[in-house]
């Protein structure tokens, strides 16, 4: 049989006009960005009375968040009505450009985002707090029965991601980690070579940790604090151990990531080319399940199927950030965040052009979201395959951190005879927190 | 017991591994040392909260009496209970306990979630007391470790909070209740789980949040008889527990599930079928396949359901079902027609392969059309027949053969397109053949060999057919073409190494670069200032190594002879600032046509980097 015949169809994204009229091949050949439910079914057809659209409030949105919501205000189906942020600063700019875009001045603002989740209007929340609040307040918006759109790295350990799992599951609620690379073209089309056996028996998945370390945010010396209305140090802190007011510590995106123990570019990093490695890999529902410890700068693994995940930061082609590489019996692809592809034969290839997509934007992570939010459907990065990411990052910390082999049992997730490995799994919430 | 050389060796590790902004001490400090830091009167929190956090990884029961006093200062509780949520011993849980008796507020709640955390059996009855305080922030700390530590005990207790006549603590109740029963049911306590499930949701003093987890746990909990509930909750007036009840349809577990949902999909109402088919679809079950061609040959179907039923068919088979669907794509109005040819494109399955290839034979007009596209974007062994139809068909036919050809030929058919491309410019086939032979080569896994095949008609062709296929050189990329373009612009006619300079002039690989290079070199060439602009694209824009970098500016700057060239070396430097590209920049002062610039250049390369003494003399060394 000719190896053409194990080539699979690609999206067909030509109109029917086109399709009967003659040149659509090119189009139809093209790997491009996924379309998901037409247009029409989701009434997306014209313009969206805003009585049909869905309601998005924002909590924690500074930088990311800013993209993010530009994300969604492109969107023409949603109407972003209620900012929570503890800093005054950014809930007047973001009210300002909510009411900008959607010529009004009806963006509510809010310090504490639990008066925004007991608002009936909200159907859907975007988190782009730090880390140390995504898994908790996402927690928070699923008992108020909200869909969630949640930057990452969603949570700070292992039993967090498997707790906000079963919370988005047991809550029937829509979840999106914010993993934009699993709905750009080239990604998904290496992950798809990968996972249906076009390079062969997948062998190894390679990701780039980006410099692996440990973080602890810590006690610094104390400073009078601000104004609540300016900044709500009480509410920044929030489930981080209590320490007083420092300046320095406001950096949401670095503060006690991971726990603070265990954080660094592997959990940065990881939560999306660990992702991308696990998609690639067929192993949504599981995690790697052994850990060598760090050797030469690199961290190795191993899934439950056989497949070798290798942590590494040097040896990469100059495909852009977060580059992922996957190497199966019979060939090999590697991508990065340039959009372009570097792949073992051009024959893997057979025809498609991969859409072009450098800079990594997340608006069709965005689009698949609401989607599913309109049709109940489970995101490309939905809980679960976030779960198992990022306790797969999380558990290469702890190799990182103990500097030591470390295994997970694949039933419970605990480390098998380590117990010092497993009092990493969790960390105590500062009060009233919990998940 | 504890390891004291273990642990020096940890906190060893620790030391290097941590990036304190404060906290961790640079020191080795043993249990002993950590506990003293928590017993020291003027021992500063700071430490005492590190201390806390490091005893969490690596202390043993014997800090457990030092800590458990810092669970009564609440600014060191949270750090307290990371410990004693860390250590695994019953004296952990005990200090928890006992602490609870001496608090309350803040502090109180997050002793009461550590002892859920925890879900020690024996704390139940402590944990229970909460239920009956008049802080709404205890009961509910109290409501949810009861969920979490579970148990007969712990589900009597919050059962007594659901029934009472206080709406809030019957709320924080049930939340605790739903997590007992999510245990029951995946324990396989499925009676239990209902039970509790259906108490909830029957209650109109829960908030709607949980009646929605209570609906999804009811209807799950019953298994394929949930089915009937699921398909009664589809009626709710509330959008969110009609929305659960479509996620169900996708979770419900149990022999014969999927037929019992398809039997009930007529009792769904109409507006609510297209969201139900895509939830069945999402179970990837094949025994939807009929339903879904049953649905689309029955002329009551609403074009919403068909496109439904179309979008989920390559999720659950439909490799059958190629004549059905082909009707549905030539007889159906625009929606549904798109639908059914993106199904056909999408479904994997080698028995639809076949069927392709079979019955193209036998079509004609529209239905051969599309399945004569079919053959190139499954990319069928079709390539005969493809051959036979652009000798024997007629008009679009011909040219959508043409174009699929491009995706299923082997080696052994480049020289046919390679024939076809080259041909008569006034047949529209021509056109067609020479993008799908740009769309071959490029596949090709052999790229010697196709390169060897062109390299063969170029040298057998004229001039205007070697134009021709320098171009689908561009379209095919990677070395061996770009080593016979390189080739072919230092050897070629003039108007050949026009061509090939422009190709090589827009490589997207910094392979070009030696290339380009090569023929710059070249006194007298007469595209020697393309290469020569060409190579400095790639230095410019492309992503490469700082070395490779610095060498290829090296290289511009030996074969740039004009003061236009020079200034894009000089913008080259500019963009990627270094102690070598100043360098570069300074020497470049020197040259009288860019004197000004690279002065201008090598200042701004300067500000830009740290300060030192070995820039200020670079600076200094310009005039």
């Amino acid at each position: 049989m000719s190896e053409l015949r194990k080539q699979k169809p690609v999206t067909w994204t030509s109109s029917r006009r086109r399709f009967l009229s003659s040149a659509s091949l090119a189009a139809a050949s093209t790997v491009a960005v996924p379309s998901f439910v037409s247009a029409e079914t989701l009434g997306l057809g014209k313009s969206v009375p805003p009585s049909d659209r869905i309601t998005v409030g924002g909590i924690g949105i500074g930088r990311r968040g800013t993209y993010d919501l530009g994300c969604f205000l492109e969107q023409p189906d949603v109407q972003f009505i209620a900012i929570c942020d503890i800093k005054e600063k950014q809930r007047n700019a973001i009210k300002e450009r909510a009411d900008q875009h959607h010529g009004n001045s009806d963006c509510d603002t809010h310090r504490d985002f639990r008066e925004l989740l007991a608002r009936d209007d909200i159907d859907s929340v975007l988190i782009a707090t730090g880390p140390n609040w995504h898994a908790t307040a996402a927690t928070y918006a699923a008992r108020a029965g909200k869909d969630i759109y949640c930057e990452k790295p969603c949570t700070k350990n292992i039993v967090q991601s498997l707790q906000l799992a079963e919370t988005m599951n047991r809550s029937g609620v829509v979840f999106q980690a914010g993993t934009q690379r699993r709905n750009l073209p080239h990604f998904e089309f290496a992950c798809m070579l990968a996972r249906e056996g076009r390079l062969g028996k997948l062998q190894t998945v390679h990701a780039q940790p980006r410099g692996m370390k440990a973080d602890m945010s810590g006690w610094m010396p104390p400073e009078d604090a601000p104004p609540i209305e300016k900044v709500d140090w009480n509410m920044y802190l929030g489930p981080a151990a209590y320490r007083p007011y420092n300046e320095k510590l406001l950096d949401g995106f670095n503060f006690e990531k991971g726990g603070g123990l265990t954080g660094g570019g592997v959990l940065e990093w990881g939560s999306h080319c660990v992702d991308l490695c696990q998609w690639a890999a067929d192993a949504d529902s599981v995690p790697a399940i052994s850990y060598k410890a760090p050797e030469n700068n690199r961290i190795e693994a191993e899934y439950p199927n056989g497949v070798k995940l290798v942590l590494r930061d040097d040896g990469w082609l100059p495909l852009g950030s977060c580059p992922v590489r996957f190497e199966g019996t019979e060939g090999w692809v590697e991508t990065g965040d340039s959009g372009k592809l570097a792949l073992s034969s051009p024959e893997l290839l057979a025809g498609r052009k991969v859409e072009e997509i450098g800079g990594y934007p997340a608006t069709f992570h965005v689009r698949d979201f609401l989607d599913c939010v309109k049709t109940r459907s489970v995101p490309r990065a939905g809980a679960e395959a976030a779960c198992y990411a990022h306790i797969t990052c999380h558990a290469a910390n702890v190799a990182l951190y103990l500097n030591r082999d470390v295994s997970l049992d694949p039933d419970t997730y605990e480390f098998i005879n380590d117990d010092e490995a497993n009092r990493l799994r969790n960390e105590a919430f500062r009060e009233p927190w919990q998940i | 017991m504890f390891n004291a050389c273990r642990f020096f060796l940890l906190t060893s590790i620790l030391a290097l591994l941590v990036n304190t902004h404060s906290g961790f001490a640079a020191e080795v400090e043993s249990e002993a040392d950590l506990i003293a830091i928590l017993e020291a009167d003027d021992s500063p929190k700071s430490e005492k909260a590190i201390a806390c956090k490091k005893l969490a990884v690596h202390g043993s029961s014997e800090c457990i009496g030092a800590v458990a006093p810092l669970l009564l200062d609440p600014e060191l509780t949270s750090w307290a209970r990371i410990t004693l949520e860390a250590i695994q011993d019953d004296a952990a849980v005990e200090a928890l306990a006992a602490a609870s008796s001496k608090l309350d507020g803040l502090p109180l709640v997050g002793v009461l979630n550590s002892l859920g955390v925890r879900r020690s059996s024996g704390t139940v009855t402590t944990v229970a007391d909460y239920l009956s305080s008049d802080d709404t922030q205890v009961v509910e700390a109290a409501s949810l470790a009861l969920g979490k530590i579970g148990g007969d005990t712990a589900r009597d207790a919050l059962l007594g909070n659901l029934e009472a006549n206080d709406k809030a603590k019957a709320s924080l109740a049930a939340e605790g209740l739903i997590r007992i029963a999510e245990v029951a049911m995946a324990e396989g306590s499925t009676g239990p789980a209902t039970d509790l499930y259906d108490k909830i949701r029957s209650l109109d003093t829960v908030p709607r949040p949980l009646i929605v987890e209570a609906t999804r746990g009811a209807i799950l909990a019953r298994g394929i008889d949930g089915v009937e509930l699921m398909v009664e909750t589809l009626s709710a007036d509330d959008r969110r527990i009609r929305e659960v009840a479509f996620m169900t349809a996708r979770q419900l577990e149990g022999d014969g599930v999927i037929d019992r949902l398809i039997a009930s999909r007529g009792q769904v109402p109409q507006r609510l079928q297209p969201m139900f088919i895509r939830a069945l679809g999402g179970r990837g079950e094949a025994a939807l396949v009929s339903e879904i061609m049953s649905i689309l040959g029955d002329a009551s179907s609403s074009e919403a359901l068909k496109v439904a039923a179309l979008d989920v068919l390559p999720e659950v088979g439909g490799g059958d079902q190629l004549v059905g669907l082909l009707s549905v794509a030539v007889a159906s109005d625009s929606i549904v027609s798109e639908a059914a040819l993106k199904a056909l494109s999408k479904i994997q399955d080698e028995a639809l392969d076949n069927q392709i290839l079979d019955v193209v034979k036998k079509s004609e007009g529209v239905k051969q059309q599309i399945l004569v596209q079919l053959i190139g974007t499954r990319f069928l062994d079709g390539a005969d027949f493809l051959k036979e139809t652009i000798r024997d068909g007629d008009g679009v036919v011909r040219e959508l053969a043409m174009e699929a050809m491009g995706n299923v030929v082997e080696i052994d058919d480049i020289p046919f397109l390679i024939e076809r491309a080259t041909g008569d410019n006034s047949d529209p086939l021509t056109s067609v053949a020479l993008k799908s032979l740009g769309t071959a080569c490029a596949r090709m896994p052999d790229q010697k060999a196709c390169v060897g095949q062109l390299r063969s008609a170029i040298d057998k062709s004229d001039l205007e057919t070697q134009v021709v296929l320098v171009e689908t050189l561009a379209a095919m990329g990677g070395a061996e073409a770009l080593g016979l373009l390189g080739d072919l612009a230092k050897g070629g006619s003039t108007p050949i190494q026009d061509a090939s300079t422009r190709v090589l002039g827009g490589w997207m690989s910094t392979d070009a670069g030696p290339v380009l290079a090569e023929i710059g070199r070249i006194d007298g060439h007469p595209y020697r200032i393309r290469a020569v602009r060409g190579y400095l694209r790639l230095v410019r824009q492309f992503v490469m190594k700082q070395q490779q970098r610095h060498q290829m500016i090296d290289t511009a700057v030996e074969l740039a002879d004009r003061a236009a060239e020079l200034e894009l070396v000089l913008d080259a430097t500019k963009r990627y600032p270094t102690h070598h590209n100043l360098k570069v920049a300074v020497e470049l002062s020197k040259v009288d046509s860019v004197s000004d610039l690279a002065k201008e250049t090598a200042n701004e390369i300067a500000a830009k980097l740290k300060p030192s003494p070995a820039v200020t003399k670079l600076l200094e060394s310009m005039e």
